[in-house]
């Protein structure tokens, strides 16, 4: 009889215990399918294929104005089905391209058997958020983008609008890319909290199209990169306990070159020209800096001053600077033999780009967001609206260009022109995404 | 004999005497130029910058005095009453040498001269405050911060080429007090402590050269800050918006939002510092962080509808004077779009 009950116990012991275990069991799956679910959005696996439109694999979802009629996207391409579909339907993927108030649709020559379309004047050449773009050196203009959700690259037309995927070799989270010549590609992501850098050329076989970008990891020391579209060479800065030390290489980081090492100092690298190389101190608000070219030596260019940023000149022509004192933001050209000259409008110089030797262009502010707002603006805590003028350097005068409708609310970075002068993109610091401006109304 | 030398002795004392009143008045008109004082601001120009000189005299009326400028032999300015004139200084090791002559009505004149030496100087700093990878603003100096300091300097002796730092005497100085430790020959990098709360430290060096033909200071003012709190979207897609930070109260319909909070200008080497402390709280509910991501918040809303009142506070075992507090709101259900695009979420 004590056995029966003693069976009893342990059986109903036994169940007790299994149904615990089952339980745990089946929490423990839970939480770890919700981790593996959010790692997998993570790298984009719930993301759907992009539909691509034409042979060479046009992304229309990304693409804000598509000639040729490819403005009708396949059902659920772009990924909108994601956890994030707000977002992505903010970022316009998975939907039809936007058309811009006043933009227009792509505009047909009249006349012909196969219309030829001509992009509207001002628009949006991505939805999605975009890591780096540069216009290619050479024959023909094109505009060399890389998106920031997947590191694929694309080249645009800017005359047709015609977009067309390159690569299809995923990297999520790009944060920054750049394009250099002959096909050189940099991405830039995030591994452990630390940058890394992956340099890579596009290859030239491809599979459907599209083509690997054969990446190589140039490490986690790099801070800032400096690329051109006529180089195959890059510019890096690191730092060690010596200093900064500014090198020259090739794209794959072979045959390093170190131009020179400042003991000390917070730096951005700029390379307005193939020849000449500017170290500018970073910027904030209130807070003095100076601008060098930088061969074995330092050679000033502007010192001194608060809140310095710089636009150095490609043609050796003036240059245009702008300092924040934590109050107001001025912006000056500086021409050799002269004066400082303050422009009539108020921007800072990384909002501006050059056209010609002493013509260049400047997204302006219509409100400078309060007090202190360079180092609140490289925090992303506030954004401008901005409008686009020409500023005639020569004469410290500065004319409206092109005024963004007011629903668009752009906040300009990144500006670059094309080869031709006829092209600005640049890309929109609310949301990433990519623009272009034709100069020529 | 002796009679006959004191005879010659006293026409000579004698001759001495009565000709002394003409030499006197020779040297007063002729030999003895007045005294004027001439002054350049700056003093030590940079190559290419405007030179303000100006005159000054005790014994001359120099507004009735014609005064002539003239730079290394060649006059560029003159005229009666001509006390200010400008010059633009050349290029490093381009001496220029100055004169002013002035000359009164009355036959007085004076005479000065100075030596312009371009040369260039400049302060870089760095300091070792927290900012995530591919900030492009300045790294300024938070709490507990060190700061780290070369004293660009370009000097030349006139027409020779530049000198090397090796034969530069630095003499470092923080808030006016000399820091001979880090001063010398050769030293142009210094170190230092970070300015205390509330403060900013004036960091200056003079330079000049071993043999004393050119020097310059200069300074920089680096201010304490506050290290600041930010909160952004870590997107599954895109990873850290470090473009827009969420400021003020932010509307989603998301059911789920990943969020991670940067400390700029904390003194930490990485977000997961082991001396950081992350102390979250939503709906004044304390959430355990991720030891791996302490710095990163997931908030699963699942059916519920509402703000989430999210703070956390920051403090640091390795720096007493580190206490950065946060406030978010994340309204769930909230209006569409909001948090991802309306500009109004994004401060003024």
């Amino acid at each position: 009889m004590n056995h029966e009950r003693l069976f009893k116990y342990i059986g109903i012991a036994a169940i007790v215990f299994l149904l615990f275990g089952i339980t745990g069991w089946y929490w423990y799956i839970k939480g770890e399918t919700a981790a593996l679910g959010a790692a997998d959005r993570a790298r984009g696996f719930s993301i759907g294929i992009p539909s691509f439109l034409g042979s060479r694999g046009s992304n229309s979802a990304n693409s804000g104005a598509t000639p040729s009629g490819s403005a009708t996207v396949q059902e659920g391409a772009g990924g909108a089905a994601s956890g994030s579909s707000a977002f992505l339907r903010f970022l316009g993927i998975g939907e039809a391209p936007m058309r811009l108030p006043g933009a227009g649709t792509p505009e047909e020559s009249a006349s012909t058997s196969a219309p030829t379309r001509k992009t509207p004047r001002f628009w949006r050449v991505s939805l999605a958020p975009v890591a780096g773009a540069s216009f290619t050196a050479g024959s023909s203009t094109r505009l060399r983008y890389i998106e920031r959700g997947t590191g694929y690259v694309f080249d645009v037309n800017p005359e047709s609008g015609e977009a067309v995927r390159l690569t299809n070799t995923l990297t999520p989270k790009v944060y920054e890319a750049f394009a250099g010549a002959g096909d050189v590609i940099l991405e830039r992501i995030l591994e452990e909290g630390r940058s890394v850098t992956l340099a890579g050329k596009i290859s030239t076989t491809t599979e459907d199209g599209l083509a690997q970008l054969q990446n190589a990891n140039l490490g986690g020391e790099i801070g800032e990169i400096a690329v051109r579209a006529d180089s195959e060479d890059i510019l890096t800065l690191t730092e060690t306990a010596g200093g900064t030390n500014l090198v020259r290489s090739r794209w794959s980081g072979a045959g390093a070159e170190r131009i020179i090492t400042v003991p000390a100092g917070d730096f951005r690298v700029l390379w307005p020209a193939a020849n000449r190389i500017v170290l500018v101190e970073k910027a904030a608000s209130g807070i003095a800096g100076s601008a060098f070219t930088a061969t074995a030596a330092l050679t000033p260019l502007v010192t001194d001053v608060l809140g310095l940023t710089i636009l150095p000149n490609p043609a050796d022509g003036p240059i245009l600077f702008s300092s924040d004192d934590g109050a107001r933001v001025r912006l000056f050209v500086r021409a050799a033999g002269a004066s400082d000259a303050e422009l009539p409008i108020t921007t800072i110089a990384e909002k501006c780009v050059w056209g010609s030797a002493t013509v260049a262009y400047c997204a302006v502010p219509q409100q400078i967001p309060g007090a202190g707002f360079l180092t609140k603006w490289y925090r992303g805590e506030v954004h401008t609206e901005d409008v686009w003028y020409t500023v005639d350097a020569g004469a410290a005068k500065a004319d409206k260009l092109f005024t963004i409708d007011s629903a668009q609310a752009i906040d300009v970075e990144s500006p670059a022109i094309d080869p031709g002068g006829s092209y600005i993109t640049f890309q929109n610091a609310r949301d990433k995404s990519l623009w272009m401006l034709r100069i020529a109304e | 004999m002796c009679e006959m030398m004191l005879r010659i002795s006293f026409s000579i004392i004698l001759a001495c005497t009565l000709a002394l009143p003409l030499a006197a008045s020779a040297q007063l008109t002729l030999s003895y130029p007045r005294q004027l004082t001439l002054t350049l601001s700056p003093e030590n120009p940079a190559p290419g910058e405007t030179v303000r000189l100006s005159v000054q005299s005790y014994t001359m009326d120099l507004d009735r005095s014609t005064i002539t400028w003239s730079a290394n032999g060649t006059p560029f300015a003159g005229g009666v009453g001509l006390k200010e004139a400008s010059i633009v200084a050349g290029p490093v090791g381009a001496a220029t040498r100055l004169r002013v002559q002035a000359s009164d009505p009355d036959g007085n004149a004076g005479a000065a001269e100075a030596s312009i030496q371009p040369s260039e100087m400049d302060i870089l700093w760095s300091t070792d405050s927290y900012v995530p990878s591919f900030h492009h603003g300045r790294a300024l100096a938070g709490t507990n911060a060190k700061v780290r300091a070369y004293a660009f300097v370009s000097f030349a002796r006139a027409g020779g080429p530049r000198i090397p730092e090796s034969d530069i005497i630095y003499r470092w100085l923080r808030n006016g007090t000399a820091v001979t430790s880090v001063s010398g020959r050769g030293k142009s990098s210094a170190s230092f402590p970070g300015p205390a709360p509330l403060r900013s430290d004036t960091i200056t060096v003079e330079a000049e050269a071993v043999d004393k033909s050119v020097s310059a200071r200069a300074s920089a003012t680096i201010p304490a800050t506050e290290p600041v709190l930010a909160l952004y979207e870590n997107h599954p897609l895109f990873g850290i918006l470090f473009h827009r930070a969420i400021v003020g109260d932010v509307n989603t319909d998301e059911h789920e939002e990943k969020v991670t909070a940067i400390p700029y200008f904390a003194h930490i080497s990485s977000l997961n510092d082991p001396t950081l402390s992350y102390e979250w709280r939503v709906n004044d509910m304390p959430i355990t962080p991720d030891s791996e991501e302490p710095e990163t918040l997931t908030i699963t809303a699942d059916e519920y509808t509402g703000p989430a009142d999210i703070e956390l506070s920051l403090t640091n075992a390795a720096d007493i004077f580190m206490r950065s507090l946060g406030r978010w709101r994340l309204v769930f259900g909230g209006e569409t779009g909001i948090f991802f695009g309306g500009s109004s979420v994004f401060g003024e």
